[in-house]
């Protein structure tokens, strides 16, 4: 049987959690390498820091976006659903 | 100059690190539409690694570090570099000249002037290894600042200008032409990248802009210019694909005759040109990779007259094809024009020829390794009348060499198969039996002198033949594989005359095809004992004889004669059961058919 709308949304919303939490690991992972003072000083490090820190925060955020994405289209599919399991003549 | 003090083992440590994390950041992968900002993240951040963070930590650990003479020239003494001494003199550290930033501030005006003034005469620095230094620092603080690249974008136009001189440089530089020039590859890379970083910030948001709008004077420049600054510029899915497109198809009607009041490019010179540039960085990302796949559908010589490096229009097309990313319509539409390019001989034929490729015979085989049960008789996935598959496919395996090589990639032809099996592309055991025909076909075929490549190539079939049990009717995907696993059907019991294969074409057709059908017939028997019809602790079914002459023949009277042991005897719901599914293997009509042709 092909897959309904709804299946095909909760495939999605399957796929975005996968990558948020994968997100999530590379974010802490990002953040917490040690490219600060402990390993090297002066100007290029401090930027190598500083870009690490600021984008592996981005990746954080991005994580919870797509979280809030998945979860969107997983009740987008219990609605679909839930329409479908209706009557005719009340849908 | 600034300076830097480090602790060199904790920075070999620190590489290590980032040299993992982007392997983890180029392995992430997703192409659902809601995720596009957060994969351009990632490729944001793995390019800063791979060109910037790397590549410091590199330079780091092979540059020797500062005498203490050194030191004290570099005023290391001074109240602003408190923190470098005291690492140093307190911990030991080493210490260098900060290689990338002499100032850690660029301010606005600062960009705005370094703009202005690369307009005027771009020839002046190239030469000078201090100041192409100090113009990629700058470059590279520049465009990490949205607001200081808006400054430098707002006053600097001549990029068709500065980027033809840097990129005639740097083809000159790697096509072994005699060149006297103080500068390098790597120091023109890093002034390219910065350049990249900068135009990042003003890229278009629409679906298909024009190249300008992308990169400005992107069409004034030669295309090979073009790409070494649309390589950092983090591009990605369809706009990627189709610059790349642009580019590549730009780069073809580059007059080969070079005007001398122009500066040298890719074209008029030996070594990795703009399609080498391009490729790589288009194989990495699924969504450009059958964007450029598909444009090469209409003009072929786009990935096969245009790398210097054969490999990478290889490696694209396989990506791209790649059962993970594409429906079997899909890589139809893109596997058979490309074997008919190759089999129209339309490919560049001269070894100096722009794309000459002495491979791509086996690049074929490898194309369709992943979709050989598509080529079957009875399959039409592909689209195609049965005669032109078997001649599509009888043009790639046509010599000892290719079936070499098809044996070579029996994991991908094997993954293949399941993957068709599993999506319920391959529906039938007869389907399945034209197919183990046609690979025993082309085994016999190419008539393999070598007795051990001649078996290596059998024990192919024979393994592939154990994954019919995967469409006995009832059995799960999984769970039939499995059974068929089990059994080790297939090499353990199919001890198969290898002499007799190479020089026996019925012969090998039939035993391959028994094969299946004593796969077939022992799942089926296991199935009905799991499921109680049939009582434990009977005989195995019989296996082929690989002594006779007709090993059909004789397995199916073996058959008989077991299944008349089965209760309810040879007219029993269980043997009737086995014998439907063998003779779907062994006496279907059109594998026949096949089988006599």
């Amino acid at each position: 049987m092909p897959p309904t709308p709804a299946d095909r949304l909760r495939l999605r919303a399957a796929a975005l959690l996968v990558l948020a939490d994968h997100l999530r690991e590379l974010s802490a992972r990002t953040t917490t390498v040690d490219a600060g003072s402990d390993t090297w000083v002066g100007p290029s490090p401090q930027s190598c820091s500083d870009d690490l820190r600021a984008r592996g925060r981005g990746l954080a955020t991005h994580s919870d976006g797509l979280a809030r994405e998945a979860r969107r289209l997983q009740r987008l599919a219990d609605d679909l659903d839930a329409q479908a399991a209706l009557p005719p003549s009340v849908r | 100059m600034g300076l830097l003090a480090y602790d060199p083992v904790r920075v070999a440590r620190l590489q290590r690190a980032l040299d993992e994390l982007l392997a983890a950041l180029r392995a992430t992968r997703c192409a659902d539409p809601s995720a596009t900002a957060a994969m351009q993240a990632v490729r944001v951040l793995a390019a800063h690694i791979e060109e910037q963070w790397l590549p410091l930590t590199s330079r780091v650990l092979s540059a020797d570090p500062l005498t203490s003479r050194q030191r004290r020239d570099a005023q290391v003494d001074r109240l602003d570099q408190s923190l470098v001494k005291v690492m140093a003199d307190g911990y030991g550290w080493s210490v260098l000249h900060d290689p990338l930033s002499a100032a850690s501030t660029v301010t606005p005006a600062d960009a705005r002037a370094l703009g202005a003034r690369l307009n005027d005469d771009s020839t002046v620095f190239v030469d000078d290894p201090e100041q192409m230094r100090w113009l990629a620092r700058q470059l590279a603080i520049i465009g990490n600042d949205s607001a200081l690249s808006r400054e430098f974008l707002a006053n600097f136009h001549d990029w068709a200008e500065l980027c033809d001189r840097l990129a005639g440089h740097r083809a000159l530089l790697l096509s072994g032409e005699p060149f006297a020039t103080s500068t390098t590859v790597a120091a023109l890379d890093d002034v390219f990248a910065g350049l990249g970083l900068v135009a990042g910030h003003d890229l278009p948001s629409g679906a298909c802009p024009m190249p300008d709008a992308v990169l400005p004077e992107m069409d004034l420049m030669h295309p090979y210019s073009a790409a070494l600054v649309v390589r950092h510029l983090g591009l990605s899915g369809d706009l990627l694909g189709q610059l790349s497109e642009h580019l590549l198809s730009r780069w073809l009607d580059v007059p080969r005759q070079h005007h001398l009041d122009r500066p040298p490019t890719d074209v008029h010179l030996d070594g990795p040109n703009t399609a080498d540039l391009l490729l790589p960085l288009v194989s990495t990302d699924p969504v450009a990779a059958r964007w450029l796949v598909t444009a090469a559908v209409q003009q072929p010589d786009l990935l096969f007259a245009t790398a210097d490096d054969p490999e990478l229009a290889h490696r694209l097309v396989l990506s791209a094809t790649d059962p993970a990313h594409m429906s079997a319509a899909d890589a139809a539409a893109v596997i058979v024009p490309i074997i008919e390019h190759f089999a129209d001989g339309a490919y560049p034929l001269g070894a100096a020829a722009d794309g000459y490729d002495g491979s791509w015979e086996l690049f074929l085989v490898d194309l369709v390794a992943p979709w050989t049960l598509q080529f079957a008789p009875l399959n039409r996935e592909f689209g195609l009348d049965p005669e032109r598959q078997a001649r599509l496919l009888g043009f790639v395996i046509d010599d000892a060499d290719a079936l070499d090589r098809l044996v070579a990639d029996a994991a991908i032809v094997e993954a293949g198969v399941l993957r068709s099996l599993g999506n319920g592309s391959a529906r039938a055991l007869d389907e399945f039996a034209s197919y183990i025909g046609l690979l025993g076909g082309l085994v016999v075929r190419e008539r393999v002198d070598d007795e051990e490549r001649a078996a290596a190539a059998f024990e192919m079939v024979i393994r592939v033949a154990g994954l019919a049990t995967a469409l006995v009717p009832g059995v799960p995907i999984v769970a039939g594989v499995a059974m068929g696993a089990g059994l080790e059907a297939t090499s353990a019991f199919a001890p198969f005359d290898p002499v007799r294969v190479a020089r026996d074409a019925q012969y090998a057709h039939e035993y391959s095809l028994t094969v299946t059908a004593a796969a077939v017939a022992t799942t089926v028997s296991g199935m009905l004992s799991n499921a109680g019809a049939l009582p434990r602790g009977l005989p195995d079914p019989p296996l082929p004889d690989p002594h006779t002459d007709h090993p059909a023949v004789d397995y199916l009277l073996s058959l008989d004669r077991w299944l008349e042991t089965l209760p309810g005897g040879f007219d029993g719901t269980a043997a009737q059961e086995i014998r439907l599914h063998t003779s779907m293997v062994l006496n279907h009509e059109r594998a026949a058919e096949f089988l006599a042709d």
